[in-house]
């Protein structure tokens, strides 16, 4: 009962174990959890069980200083400002000594570029790549929804590779 | 006629106060280091928790509440520093470390030691213990996930389910 290690190694097929523990965790702490993880890992907690598959759309970033909002349209028009934002970023972003990396920073609702400049956007964490170039940029929304504790961003840039992911979302965005 | 309550660490000797776990074990510990929990710090200000008086925690055994102490008494002394801007390099290396360390534990006393955190609300140590969860999870596959964290093998409903996640979101699983 006291001793629960070695359990990645061998499952305990229908034992209660550890799961119970987790699951017994209220939703603020599990969201706390995610926070600490990139959106994909995010959407992978999604193979647990309903109530993890739940926690994306439970809770939501206030985003540009706008209220949770209700509609999946809503966040999508949001997440689409906030590449919009993305997108004003890289003239300053591409002036700086760096091209790989450009941290961004924060203190609460608020990131400050070096140049001063202000963005009201609250996220950490945040790996753009390939893969969250979908569609409806879903797996970005649930990093999103489920980052209630983002203090700092980090944006990075992959040296000679970010056109072609700025140009992706300019084709999302010609969509709008 | 000196004032020593109002004082925040700069008197001779520290002022200790007492808390009591939910087995009635009596832990004696500085102001400062128990006042890193929000909980607390409003009834130790209040002058709480000294004397034979103690603070009763109901909810916190008292192997975790000892846990918990060894967190906070290795933090408050950066704290009281207001988050130790000025900390030297060597300083925040070895709270890292020792950070490491102390999440370096068993899945049952991560779990008691993070409801204990989150009744506390001792940030720093929430947010350790948040990381720690997360680093279970991080580069593992959706079965290992589950193997991590005790889930039992998914019944043949929940592998359906699971199956369908798992094409909805497909370029999480590539």
């Amino acid at each position: 009962m006291v001793k629960a290690s070695g359990n990645a190694g061998m499952a305990p097929a229908r034992v209660p174990g550890p799961a119970c523990r987790i699951n017994a965790l209220p939703n603020d702490i599990l969201h706390r959890a995610l926070s600490h993880m990139d959106a994909l890992q995010v959407v992978q907690t999604g193979v647990l069980s309903r109530r993890w598959r739940g926690l994306g759309p439970a809770t939501r970033r206030q985003f540009h200083g706008m209220a949770d909002t209700g509609t999946a349209r809503e966040r999508d028009v949001l997440f689409k400002a906030f590449v919009n934002r993305f997108l004003m970023l890289l003239p300053i972003l591409n002036n700086m000594e760096s091209l790989v990396t450009a941290p961004v920073l924060v203190g609460t609702g608020g990131i400050q570029v070096d140049n001063g400049a202000e963005y009201s956007i609250i996220l950490t964490n945040l790996k753009l790549g390939e893969w969250c170039l979908e569609e409806n940029f879903y797996g970005l929304i649930v990093f999103l929804g489920n980052s209630p504790t983002l203090v700092e961003l980090t944006l990075k840039f992959i040296q000679g590779g970010y056109q072609s992911t700025a140009g992706r979302f300019l084709g999302k965005l010609g969509e709008i | 006629m000196a004032a020593p309550e109002s004082g925040d660490g700069n008197n001779g000797a520290a002022r200790m106060v007492t808390l009591i776990s939910s087995d009635n074990t009596r832990f004696e510990v500085e102001a400062a280091a128990a006042s890193l929990s929000q909980t607390l710090q409003l009834t130790i200000l209040d002058g709480g928790g000294g004397g034979g008086d103690g603070i009763p925690l109901p909810n916190v055994d008292s192997a975790t509440l000892s846990k918990v102490l060894e967190y906070c008494i290795k933090h408050a002394p950066a704290a009281a520093n207001g988050g130790a801007p000025n900390a030297t390099a060597v300083d925040r290396a070895e709270l890292e470390r020792f950070d490491n360390e102390f999440v370096n534990i068993d899945q049952s006393v991560l779990y008691s030691l993070i409801m204990a955190a989150h009744n506390l609300e001792i940030e720093g140590l929430q947010s350790l213990v948040a990381k720690k969860v997360a680093d279970m999870i991080k580069g593992k596959s959706p079965m290992e996930i589950r193997r991590t964290l005790g889930f039992p093998d998914p019944t043949p409903e929940e592998q359906a389910e699971m199956n369908a996640h798992m094409l909805e979101y497909g370029w999480a699983y590539e």
